[in-house]
């Protein structure tokens, strides 16, 4: 598996991919709040858990990690995969983020992250792993079948 | 890549080796090269390969520090890669690249205002 991390102003992004099986994750190091899936299908849960949460880049493609920060989690991929982490700095940061389907009005407290493809934002064609802050303004968005997700601090 | 350890002495109170290490096709012969003291503490002593293998593990670190002091071939010195190249850019260059590559990679991200 290849791991890339990157950290930003208020927030870290990670992305994983490979053909990996397995991968464990331990709770020290775990900041995840949100697992963007781009390609293949897989499942995370709590080691040693019979729960688990299943994930796909159709159906299920925006995993919301939170109940998950105090565990140690394991990552079983049935294909290979190409995944991005949207991580918190500080665990007592919360962060509430979606996928942006349709254009939207934005605030100072959030942020736009493009996973895939090359949507257009405001006339202004972003490429995967671009990202910018929001401000109190209306956002016209044409997704091009791209993925954005937007985050905002709590 | 393989590397050549050397020991000289072995201080088993303290858990310290102290070796010489040099790359595996190095032209300068072992006992050149200067003699560290390493740790041995948290070595595997189940074999004496496992053994071995931390102690170069260890040392790989040294062999670095010894080519950072080497000079380049002038044929060999490399190109500096910057974002905007693309795969096309670098045919027929000489391109430098961390080896074994490095376990965490820097994710490249890029701030845009909308």
């Amino acid at each position: 598996m290849n791991s890339s991390f990157k950290k930003c102003e208020e927030f870290r992004l990670c992305c994983q991919y490979g053909n990996d099986k397995f991968y464990v994750e331990e709770h020290e190091e775990n900041k995840t709040l949100y697992h963007i899936i781009v390609k293949g299908t897989g499942r995370v849960g709590k080691v040693f858990d019979d729960k688990y949460t299943k994930y796909d880049e159709k159906t299920n493609n925006f995993v919301d990690l939170k109940k998950y920060l105090k565990s140690d989690l394991i990552f079983q991929s049935y294909t290979p995969f190409h995944l991005y982490g949207f991580n918190t700095l500080d665990k007592n940061q919360d962060w509430d983020g979606r996928l942006v389907k349709k254009s939207f009005r934005g605030d100072d407290k959030s942020w736009l992250i493009c996973f895939k493809g090359k949507p257009i934002v405001n006339g202004i064609t972003m490429k995967t792993m671009d990202y910018a802050k929001l401000i109190e303004k209306d956002y016209d968005v044409i997704l091009n079948e791209g993925m954005l997700g937007i985050f905002t601090k709590i | 890549m393989k590397i050549l350890i050397k020991i000289d002495k072995i201080d088993e109170e303290k858990n310290l080796i102290a070796a010489r290490f040099c790359g595996w096709k190095s032209q300068k012969s072992i006992d050149t090269y200067r003699k560290r003291m390493i740790s041995s503490e948290h070595f595997d002593r189940s074999n004496i390969i496992n053994f071995c293998e931390d102690l170069g593990k260890s040392g790989s670190r040294e062999i670095e520090s010894n080519e950072k002091d080497l000079p380049t071939l002038p044929d060999n010195d490399p190109i500096e890669l910057n974002d905007e190249m693309s795969i096309k850019d670098i045919i027929d260059k000489v391109i430098c690249v961390n080896y074994p590559p490095k376990k965490i990679k820097k994710l490249k991200v890029r701030r845009v205002e909308l």
